[in-house]
């Protein structure tokens, strides 16, 4: 049984009148310690997958495992404990709070979490150890980003779920935080997803989820990912 | 274009109907507090003017000390500008009504105008009488149609009960002369305008300072030759201005100085009308006087003339029973000798007797002796013979028994008669038998035997008698030796006897002796007493003389002294009588004018008060409504400024289309525009009818002002300037927060807004501490100080909406204090009887005796109180209408009363020199201890006419109601001149509804007492006042609320949309529900925190304001607002706090996740 299950996973919105049928079927497996990329074009059905499987959506019909636990029939409780233990997660616009230190901003995380990694050495680990006690108007979107995956990181999540995590920052920066989130993944063995449209990012993946009209069209493993660093998009 | 423009308004409006809403709350608001405080204080002179011009009431009124001379009245009403004139006549009196006996003012009026004028209703009083000023509304009952009918204030009709009688007890000054009816019938009741505070009609010198009702009769009631008292002016001029307004003022005062340039003519007028009245009445009297003189020395002469009579003869008397004395004192010396004589004699007889008595005891032992030796000698004699007797016996019986031994033996013996015979024949019997036996005689040998027997029975019984024989010749010796004793006794027995026999005859010798004396003394005895019973008649009759003598002699005295008595009296009256005759001439010589004084609707005390009192509410006007604009201003400000920045992107889109700056800006202006109109419109609609409304409820019950009918008429200035500011405030405020966004370049404005850059804030410094916090109470203390103008506008509008509540129930508590300190703390008796001036000791007791026995009074403490009138030192200065209070017994004092400084409550020593004087009068007159105020005396009328005395102060003791002067008796002395007469009674007594109205009943029927006075009378209006100031609590509490509300919402609904996102992540990150609740709330709570604290301080000075201002001259609000108060704020603002709190948890909940996921608009 692979670590994580997407099984004939269907997902309805209603707009009024309109049904939206963001995910219609959805059936893929991530086996622990991947890095894993969801990939595909707007529209696809990604951030859909990305809610259900962060715990922030639950699905219309189907099933979600993950290790031992469904989340598919989570209660919007279940959920809240479910984001709050077991997932790590990154958004593209980082959304660090602005009034607290990177710090602080890592604490608000481990705060919560039963098991979280010492706030200093997660800020080691992603190399922002000198700049703890700065606000994050005082760093550059990059660091922030990095702040933000430390913060993801200190809760000691089973999964890292990341939304886009290079969508706001500038080619460079963005190369270093997929670094980053490919040596999390390969010297911490924690799983990680990422979702982006950016197809150049399978190229590090260990596994990669072609998203196509609310479908994982194709999945294809890389038993050699690429180094990070010598991606180019 | 243009339509388009506005279309897009509408829709801001609709779209963001809470935000609209705040600003229209909070303007409503702070207009409609503004408007509605402004136009109470009109509104209730507009309806005091209203109800004064209806009822044409005075604006002038002349007063004179003296009295007014028709003239006078007729000159006056000659005056430029006075259109109606109407003297009348009035006097305070004591009246009993009812149960009660009231200080009240009988004042005349024009009963026949008022019976024809009509009422309509409200406030108009409509007459064809021009000069009918001051026009009863009637309210109850008809209009007097008698003499002896009047009519009574409804507002105090209370008093009168079921009684419709008013009997008048005594004047302020004499009655003759002035009243021709003491006894009225009250046929209705009536409102006055000319009392307009129907608590304090107008202070007098009788009873306990204040009027308590108004008795208006006919004209015919008084006196046909009484002057007029007073004359009431109308000034035509003035009626077309509200009253107490500058603009009347100054039409009234034109008037008034016209009239003061002559009261030196009315004054001499009333003075020449006055003195020669005065001389007249004089020069009779003088006549009178001289007559009453010439008789009254003539019956003097008289009377001693018959006394010179008398003592003559008394002396003739006293000689006669002088020489009388004398010979009575001779028959007394000879009488005491010869009783002299027989006294002697009879110590003679006593010494013969007692001799007597002597020789006779010793009789009596010698003949006792002689029994004793007699009966001595017979016990001796009869021993004597008894041994004799047993002597014979022994002897008979001893020959007896030699007589059977001898007859034993006779056989043998042959018949011996004597033993030694005897035994001689028996040795020769035995002898012969023995050789009858050496013979061999037969038989011999018994024979031999039996004799030898017998000769040994025989030698025992001889040997036995000789012994007896040898014991009787014993006795037989003795016997003989006692013999001639015995014979001796005998011989001196008979001795004796014959002594015995001899003294007796000497004793009876002596008795005769004895007896002879005694009847010699006896006639010696009886002719001495005979003497003396003459001498005692003749001293009787001496007795008699004298004290007839001397009865004679006392009368002459009595008569004496009574003569001198009466010649000295009698010179005395008539030095008096003519002393008094030279005073009056001095006086009618030395007449003054009477004072006339010119006194306008400012020296009303009700219309003074009334005016004052709405003075007050422009004073609070001016200050609450200012609190409200601020918290408006910052409402809208941030309001605004928060919709500026959530449509940057609009209006920088809209720069880039080419719309001016000024465009742009006039959408968010119109915005402010309408919601700040719309709430000045709503917020002035109803707070100018409401707060009018309710503080006219609240003066109801001292004002009988009528009240005006809805809808109130809106006060123009008032409401414009309430709008302008309302509007103004917020137009400034939006375009403040407009401008510094709408200066930023299209490009710029395209962009999202830098989050303001998280800060360190000054706790951080505090390492420990800082530590200490968790992550959340971190952001919270960061956020409450990033952003500046919101905690502003929070802080402010908190901190007014829990001052407020202070307020509220600071001014409850101001006015619970009264009640509960007052009487509870200060003022421990329950009832005051006052006795009529120059009650005496006697009275004063009489009626003490009746509390202490039947009423069950406690401990009685006696005072002196006087009505006067204080100023500060120069003499200048507002009249302070002062009780002074002297007690008796300064200790006892303290059991009725107790004498405090207030912040500090340690008590005041009283001394005999104290003058302490009640908080609200020093802190009115401003002195303090060791200053000086000055103290008057006030003439009938209740004017200052004296100079007055300086009188230093020693305490300021905290109280509540009145103002008091507590005086000690050399204090007292020397401000008066006089000592102190103690004819008040203080005590306490069981609050028996039925004994006290016993007791008011019985001790009004006692003569002299002039009143009688329950304290809680005065906490029965005092509550009758809380239940007003609830009112306004409410009013308060809903705006208190409404500030809360709106700030809050206002604050919540801005942090929550700002931080959408931030909250969203939070989610994702996994916090609960509660978690996230509070990540919003704490800090909100923490501000509401701040905002109360500061409210709670702010709180005390507002209830301060208030207190200060509200209150009137006779009464002092408590000056502490109790913790409960505070509680209660803090406790209300919170809930209002939990309230909006709560309400904004579905907002909370509402936020998607998904928000998290959005590009940075």
């Amino acid at each position: 049984m692979a670590f994580i299950e997407f099984r004939d996973v269907l997902k309805v919105y209603h707009m009024g009148d309109v049904e939206v049928q963001a995910v219609n079927g959805m059936d893929f497996d991530i086996e622990e310690g991947e890095l894993c990329v969801i990939v595909g074009p707007s529209g696809a059905g990604k951030t859909t997958v990305l809610n259900m499987l962060g715990g922030m959506d639950q699905v219309t019909a189907g099933s979600i495992r993950l290790g031992d636990r469904l989340v598919s029939s989570m209660d919007e409780r279940e959920l809240t404990f479910y984001r709050r233990y077991d997932i790590g997660f990154v958004f593209q616009f980082y959304n660090l709070v602005a009034n607290l230190t990177a710090r602080e901003n890592v604490e608000l995380a481990s705060q919560i979490c039963p098991n979280p990694l010492p706030a200093e050495k997660v800020m080691a680990q992603v190399g922002l150890e000198h700049r703890m006690d700065n606000f994050p108007a005082q760093l550059s979107g990059g660091e922030q980003q990095r702040v933000a995956i430390a913060r993801a990181l200190a809760k000691n999540p089973q999964l890292m779920l990341c939304d886009e995590p290079t969508g706001a920052l500038d080619y460079q920066t963005g190369k270093q935080i997929l670094k980053l989130l490919q040596d999390t993944c390969h010297e911490t063995g924690r799983t990680v997803a990422i979702v982006t449209h950016n197809l150049a990012f399978t190229q590090i993946a260990d596994r990669v989820i072609h998203v196509h009209e609310g479908r994982a069209r194709e999945i294809e493993l890389n038993p050699h990912p690429a180094d990070a660093l010598t991606v180019e998009w | 274009m243009r339509s388009a423009f506005v279309t897009e308004v509408v829709r801001s409006v609709r779209h963001s109907m809470g935000r609209f809403l705040a600003i229209v709350a909070i303007v409503a608001i702070g207009c409609g507090f503004f408007a509605g405080l402004r136009m109470t204080g009109v509104g209730m002179r507009k309806s005091a003017d209203a109800w004064y011009d209806g009822t044409n009431l005075y604006d002038l009124e002349l007063v004179s000390t003296l009295g007014l001379t028709d003239a006078t009245v007729a000159d006056v009403a000659e005056t430029p500008g006075i259109t109606a004139v109407m003297p009348t006549r009035s006097v305070d009196v004591m009246a009993s009504m009812g149960e009660n006996q009231l200080a009240c003012k009988i004042a005349s009026f024009d009963a026949e105008a008022a019976g024809d004028s009509t009422f309509d209703g409200r406030v108009v009083v409509g007459s064809d009488e021009a000069d009918y000023l001051n026009r009863l509304i009637l309210r109850t009952g008809r209009w007097p149609e008698a003499d002896d009918e009047c009519v009574v204030l409804e507002e105090r009709a209370e008093h009168l009960g079921d009684a419709d009688s008013v009997h008048v007890l005594y004047g302020a000054s004499s009655l003759d002369g002035v009243l021709a009816c003491r006894d009225f019938t009250v046929v209705g009741t009536v409102s006055s305008s000319t009392y307009t505070a129907s608590t304090s009609l107008a202070p007098t010198t009788l009873g306990s300072g204040l009027l308590q009702q108004v008795v208006y009769v006919p004209d015919g009631a008084f006196d046909a030759d009484a002057p007029y008292t007073e004359c009431y002016l109308r000034v035509g001029d003035a009626s077309g201005e509200v009253t107490a307004t500058d603009a009347y003022q100054e039409e009234v005062d034109a008037v008034a100085d016209t009239l003061e340039l002559r009261l030196a003519e009315f004054a001499d007028a009333r003075l020449e009308e006055i003195r020669s009245e005065a001389q007249g009445t004089l020069d009779e009297n003088r006549a009178t006087f001289e007559r009453e003189r010439a008789d009254a020395l003539k019956e003097l002469d008289d009377a001693k003339a018959e006394l010179d009579d008398a003592e003559a003869q008394l002396a003739d008397a006293r000689r006669q029973l002088e020489d009388g004395h004398a010979a009575y004192d001779d028959g007394a010396t000879r009488l005491s000798q010869s009783r002299r004589q027989l006294q002697e004699g009879e110590a003679q007889w006593e010494s013969g007797r007692a001799e007597l008595a002597d020789g006779r005891a010793q009789l009596e032992a010698g003949e006792r002796e002689l029994a004793d030796a007699e009966a001595a000698f017979q016990a001796e004699l009869a021993r004597f013979e008894e041994a004799e007797g047993a002597y014979e016996q022994g002897l008979a019986q001893w020959q007896a028994g030699v007589d059977q031994l001898l007859g034993s033996v006779s056989a043998l013996t042959g018949g011996a008669t004597t033993i030694d015979g005897a035994r001689s024949a028996l040795a020769e019997t035995v002898s012969q038998l023995e050789g009858a036996v050496a013979a061999g005689v037969p038989g011999a040998e018994e024979q031999l035997a039996q004799a030898r027997a017998a000769q040994g029975q025989f030698e025992a019984g001889a040997a036995q008698l000789e012994e007896s024989k040898g014991a009787l010749d014993g006795a037989k010796e003795e016997l003989d030796a006692a013999r001639p004793q015995v014979e001796a006794g005998r011989a001196q027995l008979d001795e004796a006897r014959r002594q015995v026999e001899e003294s007796r005859r000497q004793v009876d010798a002596a008795q005769d002796q004895l007896d002879a004396s005694r009847a010699q003394l006896d006639s010696g005895w009886s002719e001495l007493r005979s003497g003396e019973r003459q001498l005692a008649g003749s001293k009787a009759d001496l007795d008699d003389g004298w004290s007839e003598y001397r009865s004679g002699r006392a009368d002459y005295e009595d008569g004496l002294a009574t003569y001198e008595r009466e010649r000295s009296d009698a010179l005395e009256r008539l030095a008096d009588a003519e002393r008094e005759l030279d005073d009056a001439q001095a006086k009618i010589d030395d007449l003054e004018g009477p004072d006339i004084f010119v006194l306008d609707r400012t020296k009303n005390y009700g219309a003074a008060s009334y005016s004052n009192d709405s003075e007050r509410i422009d004073a609070i006007a001016s200050v609450f409504p200012f609190f409200f604009f601020v918290v408006a201003a910052l409402v809208a400000l941030t309001t605004m400024t928060r919709m500026v920045e959530d449509e940057r992107v609009l209006i920088g889109t809209y720069k880039a289309l080419g719309y001016s700056t000024l465009k742009i800006s006039s959408k968010y202006l119109a915005y402010a525009a309408i919601a700040s109109a719309v709430g000045a419109l709503i917020g002035i609609a109803i707070m100018s009818q409401l707060l009018p409304w309710v503080i006219a409820q609240a003066y109801s019950i001292a004002y009988p002002v009528p009240e005006r009918p809805f809808p109130l008429p809106v006060e123009i200035a008032p409401a414009l300037w309430a709008f302008a500011l309302g509007v103004g405030c917020t137009l400034a405020a939006t375009l403040a927060s407009c401008l510094s966004s709408l200066r930023e370049s299209p490009a710029a404005l395209m962009q999202p807004k830098a989050p303001k850059v998280g800060k360190r804030i000054l706790i951080e410094r505090v390492g420990p501490l800082w530590r200490r916090f968790s992550f959340s109470w971190k952001v919270t203390a960061r956020n409450i100080f990033r952003y500046k103008r919101r905690f502003l506008m929070t802080v402010i509008g908190i901190a007014g909406c829990t001052a407020l509540l202070v307020t509220g129930f600071g001014v409850r508590d101001a006015i619970q204090d009264i009640i509960d300190i007052q009487y509870g703390q200060i003022v421990h008796h329950d009832v005051v009887v006052g006795l009529a001036e120059g009650a005496t000791t006697g009275e004063v007791a009489d009626v003490e005796d009746y509390l202490g026995r039947e009423a069950g009074a406690g401990e009685l403490v006696d005072a002196d109180t006087e009505n006067v009138v204080l100023r500060d030192a120069d003499g200048a200065g507002e009249d302070r209408n002062v009780q002074v209070i002297c007690p008796e017994d300064l200790a006892q004092f303290e059991g009725i009363r107790t004498l405090r400084v207030r912040r500090t409550q340690e008590p005041i020593p009283f001394e005999d020199d104290s003058v302490i004087l009640s908080e609200k009068l020093a802190t009115n007159l401003g002195v303090g201890p060791g200053d000086e105020v000055r103290l008057y005396e006030p003439d009938e009328a209740g004017n200052v006419t004296s100079e007055g005395v300086p009188v230093t102060v020693t305490g300021v003791t905290e109280n509540y109601l009145q103002n008091f002067a507590f005086m000690g008796h050399a204090a007292y002395e020397e401000a008066f001149g006089e000592a102190p007469a103690f004819d008040t009674i203080y005590t306490t007594m069981d609050d028996d509804p039925a004994l006290r109205t016993e007791v008011a009943e019985h001790l009004q029927a006692m003569p002299d007492v002039d009143t009688v006075l329950f304290e809680d009378e005065m906490i029965d209006t005092y509550t009758t006042m809380l239940h007003s100031v609830d009112l306004v609590m409410i009013v308060l509490i809903v705006s208190a609320a409404a500030l809360a509300f709106v700030v809050l919402y206002n604050l919540a609904n801005i942090n929550i949309s700002e931080r959408v996102r931030e909250i969203a992540s939070l989610k994702v990150l996994g916090f609960t529900r509660n978690e996230v609740n509070l990540y919003v709330f704490r800090e909100i709570l923490l501000i509401v925190l701040m905002g109360a604290a500061v409210g709670l301080v702010l709180g005390v000075f507002f209830e301060g304001y208030v207190i200060v201002t509200a209150e009137v001259d006779a009464a002092m609000f408590g000056r502490e607002i109790h913790w409960p108060s505070y509680v209660y704020a803090f406790a209300l603002t919170m809930a209002f706090c939990g309230l909006v709190l709560v309400a904004m948890i579905p907002k909370l909940n509402a936020i998607d996740m998904v928000e998290s996921l959005k590009s940075v608009e």
